[in-house]
């Protein structure tokens, strides 16, 4: 046995990311690692890689216990990692990067070029990978970069490849030549963990499969004993059930938002769906098909190629956030530091950034009011529970929760009539979450429709009245909440038929 | 403890101003010298106050020593060649504020770092100025009733004084309690957000680089209407002073964000120190790097992260 982790327990404050988990790896094998969001995949590789020190456990590599104190550490026992992007430097050609950290091969103090090409001309043809070195790497393709990255792993000889995802900005084609790759890896005797979302992914290219659910190792078993409906069974636990609906009374008929035949230049093809008055429409998708690229899309963020947008029914020409809010569209987006709220601006001047000029004085149009800014938001913060000692408070210093809590404030100041959430409870413990979730549903009963878009099945079966499947940047299915299952959900998501449920 | 961090660089300011009055009892603590020290500070708090927009959207406007020095010579060029001054004056501050416009557009539409970009300019308005001046000093024939404006007083104050708190407490004014202001601290504290919220982020960064602009150029009629003169490279001292002035006064209040009666403060510090210590006759280059440890000292107590 290559690696062997036993009894692989890791606590958090709180939470418990791993307990007692199995993991083995034989020499030249692909061991697909796969499981929900929150399952333990990303907390097993930091392990691996050096980044968090298990609570409990052993690690044996070939027999031998060790101990992983530090990425430095992982490297030199014989790990490579390949994330899911963000590996190259940009502006370096690929030799440059493969090589990168390590010392290049100089003569009289300069960097020898000759050496260094001929030895990064070695390493393609002993894994038989063809790529061109030379160009700086922001110009190569998805695949090509990849595959500098899978030579810059392999240069250090390793006897564990980690891939985190590796096809997620890849094509059906280049997929597939990754895969060629990863089969000729294995003839090297290199051990692979292949952690994918995606279970077609999965049967192309593992020999064995372990499974995490919650923390735990729910199975784990060779490709031939696989079969699809099997592995989301482990996925998602032993019954499937249609998870309780918190939900709010049933929607009205009155269509908010409809989409017709939209295209974009970012890739969404015939995009039809209806929103209506006081529906929570959820959107579920693995990463990468397209349910962010669609709310951005709304937002007036992406380019509009084809198609209509009606607002009720009025059609619209969303071409700028700006142009987005004035129809009373507004996005609570997934990295709320960065697209939701101003860090350094306190509480009341984040509220009212998009009513800047609503709240002006009637006879001194450019000064502000800051008596009714300040009235303002403490209804907001009263109405949505924002725990802060005034509202003067710099939004920096307030919880996750309060954070998003003053994101969805400020649509409701701007009186949106649609709200689209990007992963809103995204980094949230569960009692922000139940919050949130209130505050969603409090919304929908006064009429205000909302998008949800979520990586969290529960999430969604829990406050949605519809869901909506994203795959290759097309809808695949939109389904009543209460007529479906989290089976069914994932095997539309995975491309897998549903006829067995 | 607390109120050291908070209020650290006023405390600091008024140590200054006892301790120097301990050394030269006679000559520093008057209101002769106290008024002589809001004469010196006046121009470069009014550039400064452009300086201080800038900072807050998080952007570096390099050319207002240029545009200060060309404001001067073509304020003066126009008056010697028979224009009314206050016509004279008002195209100045015009093409003042065009060159703050064309630094906002090449800033935002062109999307090439405001550090680079008022470099750029910066060289070109200088020359320019050259061009204009064929590099010599413009002194005679500036009408005496434009030298009001930089050596006049009005009950004892001089008119630059009156000009700076004027200007200052305009600014201090928009920056907040208008929405102007509001937008100039959210662009400063996340573009994306202000954009995403409805804020034409481009306008205002011109809006911004336009009053800067505006300030610079009409620093620079007050300089030659104060020497009387005025020359291609006059403004030149006020680049590295405006923005000394600006990231002192981050640290003078509260919250460590550019403020206008901050940027006065660390205008008042750096005059202080100049003047106190010319009195007790310490050389001009150990006020420089006095000046440049204190500016160090100050945001790494406060913590300022620009």
């Amino acid at each position: 046995m290559l690696l062997e982790m036993r009894n692989i327990t890791k606590k958090y404050p709180g939470v418990i990311a791993l307990y007692k988990v199995d993991f083995e790896l034989r020499a030249g094998e692909v061991m697909a690692l796969i499981g929900q969001n929150g399952a333990g995949k990303t907390t097993l590789v930091k392990i691996l890689a050096g980044a968090v020190r298990p609570s409990e456990g052993e690690i044996f590599l070939k027999g031998k216990r060790i101990s992983i104190k530090s990425p430095e550490v992982a490297y030199s026992l014989g790990f490579s990692f390949i994330y899911q992007e963000g590996g190259l430097i940009n502006g370096l050609s690929g030799i440059e990067n493969i090589f990168i950290g390590r010392h290049y091969p100089k003569r009289r103090g300069i960097i020898n070029w000759r050496e260094l090409t001929k030895n990064g001309e070695e390493l393609k043809k002993r894994f038989n990978i063809e790529v061109e070195l030379k160009k700086p790497v922001e110009h190569l393709s998805p695949l090509e970069r990849k595959k500098i990255e899978i030579l810059k792993a392999l240069s250090r000889e390793p006897k564990i490849l980690v891939l985190d995802e590796p096809t997620a900005s890849l094509t059906k084609r280049e997929t597939d030549q990754l895969f060629n790759i990863i089969k000729s890896l294995k003839k090297h005797g290199i051990g692979i963990i292949y952690i994918s979302h995606f279970l077609d992914e999965v049967f192309k290219v593992a020999d064995r499969i372990t499974i995490l659910r919650d923390g735990k190792r729910v199975a784990m078993l060779p490709l031939e004993k696989a079969t699809k409906d099997m592995l989301i069974m482990y996925e998602l636990g032993e019954e499937i059930k249609t998870f309780k609906n918190i939900g709010s009374q049933q929607f009205q008929k009155e269509k908010a938002l409809e989409v017709i035949n939209l295209s974009t230049s970012s890739g969404l093809k015939n995009i039809n769906f209806t929103l209506h008055r006081g529906e929570i429409l959820g959107i579920f998708g693995l990463g990468g098909q397209g349910k962010t690229r669609l709310a951005m899309t709304l937002m007036g963020n992406e380019a509009i190629l084809d198609g209509e947008i009606k607002i009720y029914g009025v059609k619209v020409n969303i071409s700028s956030p700006m142009g987005a809010l004035k129809k009373g569209i507004v996005l609570i987006p997934q990295d709320r530091t960065k697209h939701g709220i101003i860090e350094e601006l306190s509480i009341a001047q984040n509220l009212t950034l998009p009513i800047l000029s609503k709240i002006v004085y009637k006879k001194l149009p450019l000064v502000l009011n800051l008596k009714e800014e300040k009235k303002l938001t403490y209804k907001i913060m009263r109405e949505l529970n924002i725990k802060a000692k005034n509202h003067r408070i710099l939004i920096k210093n307030l919880s996750g929760g309060n954070k998003q809590k003053v994101v969805i404030g400020k649509g409701i100041l701007k009186k949106a009539c649609i709200f689209i959430f990007d992963e809103p409870t995204q980094g949230l413990d569960i009692k922000a979450r139940e919050e949130v979730y209130e505050h969603l549903i409090r919304l929908s009963n006064k009429g205000i429709s909302q998008i949800v878009i979520s990586s969290d099945i529960d999430e969604l079966f829990k406050i949605t009245h519809r869901i909506m499947v994203m795959k290759d940047g097309t809808i695949k299915n939109i389904l009543p909440t209460k007529e479906t299952t989290s089976h069914e959900i994932l095997s539309i998501s995975y491309g897998g038929n549903n006829e067995h449920i | 403890m607390n109120i050291f961090k908070k209020y650290g660089t006023l405390i600091a300011l008024v140590f200054i101003y006892i301790g120097f009055s301990l050394f030269a009892p006679k000559t520093f603590p008057t209101s002769r010298n106290l008024i002589n020290i809001l004469l010196q500070i006046s121009l470069l708090t009014i550039i400064s106050q452009g300086a201080t927009l800038i900072v807050i959207i998080k952007d570096f406007d390099l050319s207002i020593a240029a545009i200060s020095s060309l404001g001067g010579v073509l304020a003066a060029g126009l008056m010697v060649n028979g224009v009314n001054i206050y016509i004279a004056i008002l195209i100045t501050l015009i093409i003042g504020v065009i060159m703050g416009i064309v630094n906002g557009l090449i800033v935002s539409k062109l999307n090439i770092s405001s550090f680079i970009a008022t470099l750029a300019t910066s060289t070109i308005i200088g020359g320019i100025t050259f061009w204009y001046t064929q590099g010599s000093t413009i002194f005679s024939g500036i009408p005496d009733s434009f030298l009001i404006f930089g050596q006049g007083k009005i009950w004892g104050i001089p008119i630059p004084t009156i000009f700076m708190f004027l200007i200052l407490i305009i600014t201090w004014f928009v920056l907040s309690y208008t929405e102007l202001g509001r937008k100039f601290y959210a662009i400063g504290g996340g573009p994306e957000v202000a954009r995403l919220s409805g804020i034409n982020v481009d306008k205002t960064r011109v809006i911004a680089f336009a009053i800067s602009g505006l300030f610079a150029a009409f620093t620079g009629i007050l300089l030659a209407s104060r020497l009387g003169s005025a020359h291609p490279t006059a403004g030149g001292g006020y680049l590295l002073k405006s923005y000394a002035a600006v990231f002192l006064g981050m640290t003078v209040f509260g919250e460590g964000k550019a403020n206008a009666f901050g940027t006065f403060v660390g205008a008042l510090i750096m005059g202080i120190l100049a003047n106190g210590l010319t009195i007790l006759d310490v050389p001009y280059y150990f006020q420089d790097m006095l000046t440049g440890v204190i500016i160090i000292i100050a945001l790494v107590a406060k913590g300022v992260k620009i």
